[in-house]
């Protein structure tokens, strides 16, 4: 875990360093290139800060690393419980990739099955019902009586949503 | 008192008191549904009061309004996904409150809170309305910058011993502010080219993200209690006892007026005064340690506050047109459809209107009791579903809240980002809520600073010297520096002890 903790917070110092080169881009063009409080007055002021802090965070867990003789550590351990994230990045990466695609009705109740069973759900009717069920609920609540729209999806799947909202 | 007494007549007219209900109801529930919320149901009402007079249109919009402001606390609380972004710092303590098994007296305070303040608004606004709308039109931009600066000390407070983590937190929410196109020289910043975020980054998927998406991954590699065998648990709302009111007679009060001033500047808003108020409610804590663990104050002061500012934003719009808040602008539509225009003559030309206004809003504050019992139950059931059913619905509800933003995919993109930052958070220990702090408040607190800095000709020092804003600054430095202080003190301890 303390290995975990000090590669995050070396991320962070490492992104904003990255982000602090990124500012140099915003003055390009701009009616205030120059000028004492232009666009990247605020970000560097943070991106400084965040530099500083970041700094502090990774010293010291360094500190702590060499004081509990945690450098053997193993910094990632694929235990079930692992796998059950990863799982659950995958299935909301492919929904968010679908929903546009195949829109909200084809896509969310097999989403929500697969989840369902991801967590450990048993019982087939809860699985089957409540992703049914909430799929339609939200298609009602949504579209027909608050005028949300919902993804309607592209080709075929687009004229399959119209038949509802 | 002639006015009063003809006002009354109208609003306890049985047609008027039924829609000040069903408005209060329809408020909640809105207010409760992430993606949903009060001012998009105060639009789609608005073409229906066209058929109704306008003292009953007028009323059941304003009870819609009231209702939406309390409603998000609900589903904050119970599922740690804030229906609406007033109620995100409710959830802060409202949720590790419900954690304990004491989501009922946690609804119940929000509720208890959300009443007050939201009474103790309206007697301001039909008080004072017409002086205090004045004092608020004086506040300039080193006002409200020394205000956004004063509710950002809060992240100081929450890191506790770790503060470096919670700048840390709190700079990442500032920075994804700063996201899109500059509000004062419309240059692109993080964009990378993108059009997604050029409208920058909306702090509402943001903040489901990064509380409800974050806790899903969490619970999903925890892999305890998803069975739901821990949740033979009954959730029943709790009002709290007199006494326990009485023990938080300051925060409330304070929050109240707090909500209230905040309320009554325009395009500041609730979500603003929430977290102000909890800010305050922490620096005024004699534990300020306890705050995020489930105290009492933690939810009294955000929904003390942003129901309180529901009133206040009445005032500038009834008084001179001007909405305090974006509900309040949705309302400025139930005016005109009626051939009214809100403003210093309409309380010439139209005075029992505007009593009319008064009292629907005292009503449905006290409506908005029973309401929210009744919301709350039918919520609270929910909360005894395993969470291997749970975890998926709430899910989906959070992307299509955060798509029902902008209809943007991009903006479920930003929420599940933001919930992967969530977890790593959660995982590495640091704390979720400056993030959204930062967040909510990065566009007042860059704005006011550079505008104000033109307006000093680049100085600090003037910002200092002006009455209001200088009080404020004096307030928030020495309250960061007595942290600071309160820290090393413990560290010291701490390392004494640990020497000998």
């Amino acid at each position: 875990m303390l290995k975990g903790d000090l590669v995050f917070s070396i991320l962070i110092f490492i992104g904003a360093l990255l982000l602090l080169w990124v500012t140099f881009g915003f003055e390009q063009g701009s009616a205030l290139a120059g000028a004492k409080v232009g666009p990247t007055f605020w970000p560097r002021v943070l991106l400084g800060a965040l530099l500083l802090c970041s700094a502090i965070v990774s010293v010291g867990t360094i500190r702590r690393i060499a004081r509990e003789k945690a450098w053997g550590e193993k910094l990632l351990t694929l235990d079930r419980g692992k796998v059950r994230f990863f799982a659950a990045i995958g299935l909301s990466v492919a929904y968010f990739l679908l929903l546009p695609l195949t829109g909200f009705i084809l896509s969310t109740p097999p989403f929500m099955m697969a989840f369902m069973l991801l967590l450990g759900e048993k019982s087939k009717g809860w699985i089957v019902g409540v992703s049914i069920g909430m799929t339609a609920i939200i298609v009602v609540l949504f579209t027909k009586a608050m005028y949300v729209p919902l993804p309607r999806g592209e080709w075929l799947f687009r004229q399959f949503s119209l038949l509802f909202y | 008192m002639d006015i009063w007494l003809s006002a009354m007549q109208v609003v306890f007219q049985p047609m008027t008191l039924i829609f000040i209900i069903l408005g209060v109801m329809l408020g909640t529930v809105l207010g409760a549904i992430p993606g949903l919320n009060s001012t998009m149901g105060t639009a789609l009402l608005i073409p229906f009061t066209f058929a109704m007079s306008a003292e009953n249109g007028l009323a059941l919009l304003a009870a819609v309004y009231c209702g939406g402001t309390f409603g998000g606390s609900i589903s904050a609380i119970l599922f740690n996904v804030p229906g609406a972004p007033e109620a995100a710092a409710t959830g802060f303590d409202g949720y590790p409150m419900a954690q304990k098994g004491m989501a009922g007296e946690a609804l119940g305070y929000a509720i208890m809170s959300s009443v007050i303040g939201g009474l103790f608004s309206v007697l301001v606004m039909n008080l004072v309305s017409p002086q205090l709308a004045k004092v608020g039109l004086t506040f300039s931009q080193p006002e409200y910058f020394a205000l956004a600066v004063a509710a950002l000390t809060l992240i100081a407070s929450l890191g506790g011993a770790q503060m470096a983590r919670a700048f840390i937190a709190g700079l990442i929410g500032l920075l994804l502010a700063t996201i899109g196109i500059d509000e004062l020289t419309a240059d692109e910043r993080f964009t990378f080219g993108t059009k997604a975020l050029m409208g920058g980054i909306n702090f509402i998927p943001a903040i489901i993200g990064a509380f409800a998406i974050g806790e899903i991954l969490a619970k999903a590699e925890e892999g305890k209690g998803l069975s739901g065998e821990h949740l033979n648990i009954k959730v029943s709302t709790k009002l709290p006892k007199v006494k326990e009111l009485l023990r938080l007679k300051w925060t409330i009060v304070r929050s109240a007026v707090i909500g209230t001033a905040i309320g009554i500047l325009p395009g500041v808003g609730a979500t603003t005064a929430a977290f102000i108020g909890y800010s305050e409610a922490v620096r005024w804590s004699k534990h300020p340690e306890k705050f995020g663990t489930g105290v009492p104050e933690g939810i009294s002061g955000p929904e003390t506050a942003n129901n309180a500012a529901t009133g206040g934003a009445m005032v500038p719009l009834l008084t001179l047109g001007i909405p305090g808040s974006a509900t309040t602008a949705v309302i400025i539509g139930g005016f005109l459809v009626h051939g009214l225009q809100p403003g210093p003559m309409l309380f010439l030309n139209q005075p029992k209107l505007m009593y009319v206004i008064f009292i629907a809003m005292y009503l449905a504050n006290i409506i908005m009791l029973f309401a929210g019992l009744l919301v709350a139950k039918l919520f609270a059931n929910f909360r005894k579903v395993r969470y291997s059913i749970l975890g998926p619905v709430v899910f989906v509800f959070a992307a299509i809240g955060s798509f029902g933003i902008r209809n943007d995919v991009a903006d479920i993109w930003i929420m599940f980002a933001c919930g992967l930052l969530g977890y790593f958070f959660k995982k590495f220990k640091y704390p979720i809520a400056p993030l959204i702090i930062g967040l909510v408040l990065g566009p007042l607190t860059e704005v006011s600073l550079r505008k104000g800095l033109f307006m000093t000709d680049y100085a600090l020092g003037p910002f200092l010297l002006r009455p209001i804003a200088g009080t404020i600054l004096f307030i928030a430095v020495a309250s960061v520096l007595w942290n600071l202080y309160s820290v090393f003190i413990k560290k010291g301890k701490a390392s004494m002890e640990d020497a000998e």
